[in-house]
């Protein structure tokens, strides 16, 4: 049986000497998939936490908002909420902060950073929102959130006559001091 | 070569890891403080929807500086209703809502404390950290500092934590309306003027 020749050039083992480009531009295609999925991890995370958070905030808002309307007589609320009457709701949102200064600048400055994200606040009053109850009427409030994607609607459902009077008579009673 | 390739690769990577663990560990602070601030509203909201509010100076007081709220509120137990069935002259009775701090926080971490005067029972509602609370209210008035004409509000200012030694904080504000309590007029009728039987 012949022996193999190790003399030949071929057949004796090559030492390296460093890497090429080509194994350097291998090695960096290779890492940038993982480097660009956890890329993509992070941001959808950051993302997602401040869809939440921005959600939650916009929720909390508009049932403020929704407080603060109800508690308005139902013709200057059908007035401020008509469309191209120009009374912006986010105006209404600042001055609702405004309030919190005499007691605590803290708390409003920490409201007013919160309230930030949110977009223009829009407002509808439906009245007669269902034929078959009469005097049932809708007050819809949309916040859109800072991905311009995304929105929080608030629907709260009344009886606009018969919620004035009730706030009237009570209004009346507490003028006059009566304990019920 | 190759050795500074892998370490700058790794510490792309350990930046980046570094970078995941700091966003959610964020956005989980955030969570528990909204957490905080709903839980302490929410309790302080099922008290004064169920208040009896009459007269300003008896039923409803605030004081610490703001910090501290007292409502009165219908007796827990249906057998301290006068004759046992008349609502309307049910025992009202006061509960309060205090700050308590936390011991050791280094973010000025205080625990919401609910006292209610009837039973002298004290719930700490422990899993609900603030930094700090504010209430004021808003009689039904047509004045400028006033927000209604019809509708008296009480503004409760929240200020949530984390935990006692996080920075992470959320605030919010919310607006209950204080409707004025008064016996409904058939309810009057029905008890001034009985209807005789013929």
């Amino acid at each position: 049986m012949a022996q193999p020749n190790i003399n030949c050039p071929l057949a004796r083992p090559r030492r390296r000497r460093g890497m090429n480009l080509t194994e350097i531009i291998m090695a960096i295609a290779i890492a940038a998939g993982p480097l660009l999925y956890s890329v993509q991890m992070i941001s959808s995370n950051a993302k997602g936490a401040r869809f939440n958070r921005e959600r939650a905030t916009a929720r909390l808002i508009l049932l403020d908002l929704a407080t603060l309307l109800m508690g308005e007589p139902s013709d200057e609320l059908a007035q401020r909420l008509e469309p191209g009457s120009g009374d912006d709701l986010n105006s209404l949102l600042e001055e609702r902060i405004l309030r919190l200064r005499p007691v605590s600048p803290v708390a409003e400055a920490g409201y007013r950073e919160e309230a930030k994200p949110i977009g223009k606040i829009t407002g509808s009053l439906t009245e007669d929102f269902d034929p078959s109850l009469p005097g049932l009427a809708r007050l819809t409030l949309t916040a859109p959130l800072s991905d311009d994607k995304n929105a929080v609607i608030l629907h709260i459902l009344f009886r606009p006559k018969a919620r004035d009077y009730l706030r009237e008579t009570q209004y009346e009673a507490a003028a006059q001091g009566t304990d019920g | 070569m190759g050795i500074s390739i892998f370490m700058m690769v790794m510490s792309i990577v350990y930046a980046f890891y570094v970078g995941a663990a700091k966003s959610t560990r964020g956005s989980v602070e955030y969570s528990d403080a909204i957490r905080s601030v709903m839980i302490a509203s929410e309790a302080i909201r099922r008290d004064v929807s169920q208040m009896l509010f009459q007269r300003v100076g008896r039923d409803l007081a605030i004081f610490d500086d703001y910090r501290a709220l007292s409502v009165r509120v219908p007796s827990s137990t249906l057998a301290e209703v006068d004759d046992g069935s008349d609502l309307w002259r049910a025992e009202h009775t006061p509960v309060t809502y205090t700050l308590e701090p936390v011991q050791n926080s280094k973010s000025n971490a205080k625990i919401l404390i609910r006292k209610e005067t009837e039973n002298n029972r004290e719930d700490r509602l422990r899993s609900c950290l603030l930094q700090d609370m504010f209430v004021q209210y808003f009689p039904p008035s047509s004045a400028a500092e006033s927000i209604s004409p019809l509708q008296g509000y009480l503004d409760i200012a929240v200020i949530g934590l984390a935990s006692k030694d996080s920075s992470v904080k959320y605030t919010t504000s919310l607006l209950i309306p204080l409707p004025y309590m008064s016996a409904p007029q058939p309810y009057q009728v029905d008890v001034d003027v009985p209807i005789k039987n013929n």
